[in-house]
């Protein structure tokens, strides 16, 4: 799994979690890799207090207001003890998709609770689940997709992005998935099965042909391997590297991930151990491979920065989120979060310049300056100082950007109100670099 | 603190900027140029400005076949009938909750392209949508057998910008940009667009003190080639320095009056003030969302309502300051719905579509003929044939429009349209 050193540890803490701080990184390292690989994938053993409780934060119309409802789950994220569950959580919500804009916050965090318990179960569990949720019925227009006028919506997301992906059905398969998948109704935030708006007749999805229901649909396409693929495909393009350029090759992990989900039948945490063990995961080629998204950006300089969230800046960096790049609980449209080069778009590192700016220098100020300088002398080189902000950010950075860190840290040893404030300066600025805005 | 190394009178200059491209080999890391002052004596080049209406824009309820009889009676609740349209002709007519439309149709400069799609179409969003950013139907955008690679507008592009610099000519690279949505057709191998905010006039970088956005300006110059994200990451800040320092030349612009607002409608108005303020630009992209109305709870009506609302300010405001002429507007989506409404008081993924074209350099009028509804004319179950191919669409575009060959961009030869003066 390649050399475990403290920039290992602190790529497992971006991509297995939300980012982390050098405490933790280096708690990490002390463990091992294999011990700390498989701390992160208890998701039995320690207790998750903020993900146990509805509204840790306490805001008042927290069931109606979108905002809080972000900040309630930003704060779960940011405190979760098992980090890699609560980034599942977060893959499978951009992979199973609904929009909080048509169903309501409230319904956006009951399916984010389910998907949560789900990510550490069965794909076919999952699939059966999405039957069950309301969200998900009523933004794919489930809970009007009736015998007498069927309604395709969910149908053709289930099979195009859910399952077994493009190219890999044809129209009339659509058709009568939609069939199958008719007679769902959502009552206030439940969704249940009204036989009568059923249609029982015959169909046929995939070549498989009889009186298929919703549940006997996520069967059949749950047992797919194209449903296998597609999803390993997407995990790896989340978890490992971008999907390959035009022309290449699939990579030799991905196979391996395929063949994990096909021995296990689909056990979403025997897929993901086997995706944590991948050399391609470790490969130091890979790492700064994938974009930040806003929400990775965001986490990752909370917790770096060690600055306390509570329910009142919650709020406000949740309405900042939108503009750095991600729209939390409103993916554009059921194929989730688009990725890549449209994360950091100049727009998009404005706004993060912005959350920097309001973290270092108005959250955080003096109390920040002496955790970043935090086991340093009184008087510090300019090279130690650098290198000791990129250590407490978690940030590699190319030789060409470290030279203008240096330049602006400046020629002679620094100490007092210089030191702190350079650090906080130093801060500032690598968190506006390219080399941060990667993972 | 020391000073750092002093930056070059007159800071990073854009032609020194670009001296740094060879380094960076070959990466799709084109600066932009956008807010910069209008080069004395150059006649400001045409803009083509591409709305994407997000979704599948259901078109038989925009552009009405209102004489066809299996219209109504396909489409027996949501059809549209008597006040709900504004004729065109006998045969076809727009919806009524697009007034501003109509009386540019009224004034020769709105163009409808009705039919519009291509040989077997797709209905799935994500699949559709490629087709028509990259310009291809094959589908293939993997594998040995791919066809052509990136977004069509960005493979326009790269094309210029390829030219000038083998030509010596290099003066500007031409940009493109995606306003606040997604920007597909623009991204192509050899070229990155600028991603911008809708509000220009928010694009300020906050610094602690003067040395901090002089570290980040040259942090902005580096040709460092770091690997495909963090080139992308590199572009961004590139794009931020070009747009800063004139940013007080956007905002001198002064607010736009008239834009409503809506989402498309600040998209719009922040594209009016980009391309006053930076005569370089030459595309930009946008988008609208919403219009995957599967059921009666997404008002098609009002979404239309506010899309020729914004248009009719875009072009009102582009008159006002003597831009109208340099200025086309092409309404896309990625499909158009199906002919039968469902049991949802909505309308499922369907074939073609009708585009909008539309500025004072467009031939207003009718292309593509009048769809025919009835059953046997149906194709894929339910749903409208293409008779006329987007590429011809784009192709007219691209030669009468943008002054760039059309085979070279779309690797093929298509029948031209005569949609422009």
């Amino acid at each position: 799994m390649g050399q475990w050193d403290q920039d290992a540890a602190w790529h497992l803490l971006r991509r297995a979690g939300f980012g982390g701080s050098q405490a933790r990184a280096r708690a990490l390292l002390a463990m091992g890799q294999q011990a700390a690989v498989a701390s992160l994938l208890d998701f039995a053993h320690p207790p998750d207090p903020l993900w146990a409780q509805v509204n840790p934060l306490g805001y008042g119309a927290y069931a109606s207001d979108l905002t809080a409802a972000r900040a309630t789950w930003l704060a779960q994220l940011l405190g979760s003890t098992r980090p890699l569950q609560a980034r599942l959580t977060w893959f499978w919500h951009g992979v199973f998709a609904s929009r909080a804009d048509a169903v309501g916050a409230a319904l956006m965090r009951q399916q984010l609770q389910g998907w949560h318990d789900h990510v550490a179960g069965n794909i076919g569990d999952f699939l059966q689940a999405l039957l069950h949720d309301a969200a998900m019925q009523r933004f794919l227009d489930g809970d009007s997709n009736v015998a007498r006028g069927p309604n395709e919506n969910f149908a053709r997301e289930l099979l195009e992005q859910f399952t077994v992906g493009p190219g890999a059905f044809t129209e009339a398969d659509v058709r009568d998935a939609a069939r199958a998948l008719t007679g769902w109704q959502v009552s206030g935030s439940a969704a249940w099965f009204d036989a009568t708006r059923f249609d029982a007749g015959p169909k046929q999805v995939l070549g498989h042909a009889g009186p298929l229901d919703g549940p006997a649909l996520m069967r059949l396409l749950g047992a797919r391997a194209e449903t296998c693929r597609h999803l390993c495909a997407r995990l790896y393009g989340a978890f490992v590297a971008p999907p390959g350029r035009e022309g290449d090759d699939a990579p030799d992990g991905l196979g391996q991930l395929e063949a994990a989900w096909q021995a296990s039948g689909g056990d979403l945490v025997a897929v993901v151990r086997t995706l944590l063990g991948l050399s391609d995961f470790w490969d130091p080629g890979n790492r700064g491979a994938l974009v930040k998204t806003g929400v990775d950006y965001a986490c990752g300089l909370l917790l770096a920065l060690q600055l306390p969230v509570d329910a009142a800046l919650a709020y406000r960096l949740c309405q900042n989120l939108p503009a750095m790049g991600e729209d939390p609980f409103n993916p554009p449209d059921a194929a989730g979060y688009p990725g890549g080069a449209d994360q950091t778009g100049a727009g998009a590192l404005v706004a993060r310049a912005k959350f920097a700016y309001t973290c270092i220098y108005a959250s955080g100020g003096s109390a920040l300056a002496a955790r970043l300088l935090a086991g340093l002398p009184a008087a510090v080189a300019p090279a130690a100082l650098v290198d000791q902000v990129l250590g407490c950010l978690g940030c590699r950075v190319v030789p060409a950007t470290r030279s203008l860190l240096l330049g602006y840290a400046g020629a002679t040893p620094l100490t007092g109100r210089r030191l702190s404030d350079a650090a906080l300066g130093l801060a500032f600025l690598v968190a506006c670099s390219p080399d941060y805005q990667i993972k | 603190m020391s000073q750092g190394r002093a930056l070059p009178a007159g800071g990073l200059s854009r032609r020194r900027f670009l001296a740094t491209l060879p380094a960076l080999g070959g990466l799709a890391a084109v600066p932009m140029g956008v807010y910069r002052a209008a080069a004395a004596g150059n006649p400001p080049a045409r803009v083509l400005v591409c709305v994407q209406l997000a979704g599948g824009n259901d078109s038989l309820n925009m552009v009405v076949p209102y004489a066809d009889p299996w219209y109504l009676r396909s489409r027996p609740g949501i059809g549209l009938r008597g006040a709900q349209l504004l004729p065109l002709d006998a045969h076809l007519a727009l919806n009524a909750h697009m007034p501003e439309l109509r009386v540019l149709y009224g004034r020769g400069e709105l163009a409808v392209v009705n039919q519009v799609g291509y040989p077997g179409l797709r209905y799935g969003h994500a699949a559709a949508r490629a087709v028509y950013e990259r310009a291809d139907p094959s589908g293939k955008s993997h594998g040995e057998d791919a066809g052509l690679r990136g977004g069509w507008l960005g493979r326009a592009m790269a094309g210029m910008v390829a030219a000038q610099v083998a030509g010596g000519t290099l003066a500007d690279p031409l940009p493109g940009c995606a306003i606040d949505g997604l920007a597909g057709a623009l991204q192509a191998p050899g070229y990155a667009p600028a991603l911008l905010p809708a509000d220009p006039t928010t694009f300020v970088l906050p610094a602690y003190d003067a040395q901090q956005l002089q570290v980040l300006q040259r942090m902005a110059a580096l040709g460092v080639d770091g690997g495909a994200a963090r080139n992308a990451a590199q572009a961004a800040l590139a794009t931020l320095f070009q747009a800063r320092g004139a940013e007080t030349g956007a905002a001198g612009l002064g607010a736009a009056a008239g834009y409503p607002r809506t989402g498309i409608g600040q998209d719009l108005m922040g594209a009016a003030l980009l391309l006053r303020a930076d005569p370089a630009v030459r595309v930009l992209t946008l988008t609208m969302p919403g219009f995957d109305t599967h059921s009666a709870a997404t008002d098609h009506g009002a979404l239309l309502g506010q899309l020729s609302a914004a248009l009719g300010a875009f072009i009102a405001d582009l008159q006002a300051h003597g831009q109208a002429g340099r200025v086309a507007v092409l309404v896309w989506s990625e499909f158009s719905r199906r002919v039968h409404e469902n049991a949802s008081g909505g309308t499922d993924h369907g074939g073609a579509q009708s585009l909008l074209l539309l500025g004072a350099g467009v031939r207003g009028g009718l292309y593509g003929g009048v769809p025919d509804l009835s059953p046997g004319a149906l194709v894929d179950g339910g749903n409208l044939p293409m008779a006329v191919d987007f590429r011809s669409v784009y192709a007219s575009l691209l030669q009468g429009w943008l002054g760039l060959d059309p085979v070279a961009v779309l690797g093929g030869t298509f029948p031209l349209l005569p949609l422009l003066v």
